[in-house]
């Protein structure tokens, strides 16, 4: 074989292997075990109250090689709010606040990801955010914290979101500004990888880490001192989106 | 917490606006039935809108009744709807057939309307999801729906059944504190949103009632049934469902409020059937009141009861 042939299979060789890899993505089932729905809310302005959500489902798509090509969806049960606090817990599941009975479910469905430039790991992530029925389009911030083999051989892959909504824009709009409007949000979520491996989801090979996972928060989203404003960078949540409620 | 805005918007603005239409539509037709209906739903209409203005705008606030988000933003379109059977009841024996046969359909489609999409009969893409949410049977709908259309097509009917010409003070005054007290029980029991309603409706019933007090009206209430049933029903099903009142509480909050307006024998003396209304009426307020009042209480209690709360270093 002359020289010309021979480079051109290798480079066709090359070309196909990078079609086939952009195209292969690792589907993720959420471990609800791994992770964490946070939020922090100030209180008369004399303090910040956090709670969490116990109940989270969803999954995502997601493909080294090719981020943009990536898909998260997540649903949470608004129902399990959790401030530590019983009867806090009941009234924001009524109808002054979360109502969950008439809106059970907090959802998140990505609709295109963009990564940061100069940011390795780090991503917007555009999608429609639910929450009290009401539908808005939001861009979140992603990180990706890392990626490999779990201690019983299943193969994870976690990110952090941390962001900030305004309640008022979710048509709850219960006791502001005594209770916050500004509620800081981090999301740390862990997938298992679903089915086969393909090429992309262990070209980073096992253990291996991207960029420094952050030390864990737990729900720091909101710093003292700074009424709510959202941690991490990334866009603000609902920043040149349109609303639209959700019609029963 | 009730700011001075609440009161204002919720309590002055819908007696004032119920008083004024109650007077206004008697002096010139000089009929007591479309004076109250008319002040009835004129009064919580204003007083729903104005709570809403408070913190959207008055248009987005009328224009949220007509494309409604939440289950309470329909109410104001159930009052509306409610004061069409009483119009068509009007148009003579026929039309009062038509009336009653609206009047069924409202009854089924008003708890529907409230439920629907909820957790209890979720809309397509909600059953979907993972979580259980308590969803329905259909079993479990039949005979949800089915009961609370025939409770408050019963009331209804008790309601529009009573005579004409009696007292109609004790019926006012009654209605005006079932109202209150169905306010009062639904922010002990978890909802202040949906107290606030019934506050509204108490305010535009003290409104409309000490205006057909002065002008000595010879019908009360009941004769805006519809209007009233169409709120004060809906918004019980909203606080059993959505919030936490108790089954048993809504349904003596109901009976209340059907004794209070509604029909009694006609050959007992005027006396009797004041002592007997008094008695029917009161009692289970009574109960609800003070069952929710315990309750309300016992988390109080909890909360003092906490060993951390006057902790000192």
């Amino acid at each position: 074989m002359n020289a010309p042939l021979r480079i051109g299979v290798v480079a066709m060789a090359v070309f196909l292997s990078i079609c086939t890899e952009a195209l292969r993505a690792d589907n993720y089932v959420i471990d609800p075990s791994h992770t964490s729905i946070v939020f922090g809310i100030n209180h008369l302005g004399y303090s910040f109250t956090y709670g969490r959500f116990n109940n989270v489902s969803g999954g995502f798509v997601w493909n080294n090689a090719s981020p943009a090509t990536g898909q998260f969806q997540l649903a949470i049960d608004a129902a399990s709010i959790d401030t530590n606090d019983a009867k806090r817990d009941e009234h924001l599941r009524g109808p002054d606040f979360f109502n969950a009975k008439q809106f059970p479910h907090i959802s998140f469905q990505s609709a295109s990801i963009t990564p940061q430039r100069n940011a390795p790991g780090q991503f917007s992530v555009n999608g429609n955010l639910t929450i009290h029925g009401v539908n808005r389009q939001v861009s979140l911030p992603l990180r990706k914290l890392g990626e490999g083999d779990g201690p019983f051989g299943n193969y994870r892959c976690g990110f952090l979101c941390q962001t900030s909504v305004k309640r008022s824009e979710y048509g709850m709009t219960s006791m502001i500004p005594n209770i916050g409007d500004e509620v800081a949000l981090t999301i740390c979520f862990e997938g298992l990888r679903q089915g086969a491996p393909s090429a992309s989801g262990t070209s980073g090979a096992s253990g291996a880490k991207a960029g420094s996972a952050p030390a864990a928060r737990g729900g720091s989203g909101a710093k003292q001192g700074s009424a709510g404003k959202k941690t991490g960078s990334g866009s603000k949540t609902g920043s040149g989106s349109k609303g639209s409620s959700g019609r029963r | 917490m009730i700011e001075p805005s609440d009161l204002l918007l919720g309590g002055l603005l819908p007696a004032v606006a119920a008083a004024v239409v109650l007077a206004f539509v008697w002096k010139f037709t000089r009929h007591a039935g479309a004076a109250w209906s008319a002040s009835l739903t004129v009064g919580y209409l204003a007083g729903h809108w104005a709570l809403d203005a408070n913190t959207a705008g008055f248009l987005s606030a009328v224009a949220k009744s007509f494309n409604p988000h939440e289950a309470r933003d329909w109410l104001p379109l159930a009052i509306l709807l409610s004061s069409i059977p009483c119009a068509v009841a009007l148009a003579g024996k026929k039309g009062r057939v038509i009336a009653w046969l609206l009047r069924a359909v409202l009854c089924v489609f008003l708890p529907w309307r409230l439920l629907v999409g909820s957790a209890y009969l979720p809309s397509v893409s909600l059953s979907k999801v993972a979580f259980d949410t308590g969803a329905w049977s259909t079993p479990e709908s039949v005979a949800w729906l089915s009961g609370i259309s025939t409770a408050l097509f019963t009331a209804w009917l008790f309601a529009e059944a009573e005579n004409r010409g009696s007292v109609c003070r004790l019926r006012a005054s009654l209605a005006t504190l079932v109202a209150l007290s169905g306010a009062v029980v639904l922010a002990m029991s978890g909802s202040f949103t949906y107290g606030q309603l019934l506050g509204v409706l108490t305010a535009t019933l003290a409104g409309s009632s000490l205006i057909a007090i002065i002008l000595r009206l010879d019908r009360g209430p009941e004769s805006a049934a519809g209007p009233l049933v169409a709120v004060f029903g809906g918004a019980l099903v909203l606080g059993h469902f959505f919030s936490e009142l108790r089954l048993l509480n809504a349904c003596l909050l109901l009976l209340a409020m059907a004794v209070a307006i509604g029909w009694m024998p006609p050959k007992l003396s005027q006396r009797m059937q004041v002592s007997l209304r008094c008695l029917l009426c009161l009692i289970p307020l009574t109960i609800a009141v003070t069952l929710a009042a315990m309750e309300f209480s016992a988390t109080q209690v909890e909360l003092e009861s906490n060993p951390y709360l006057n902790f000192r270093q």
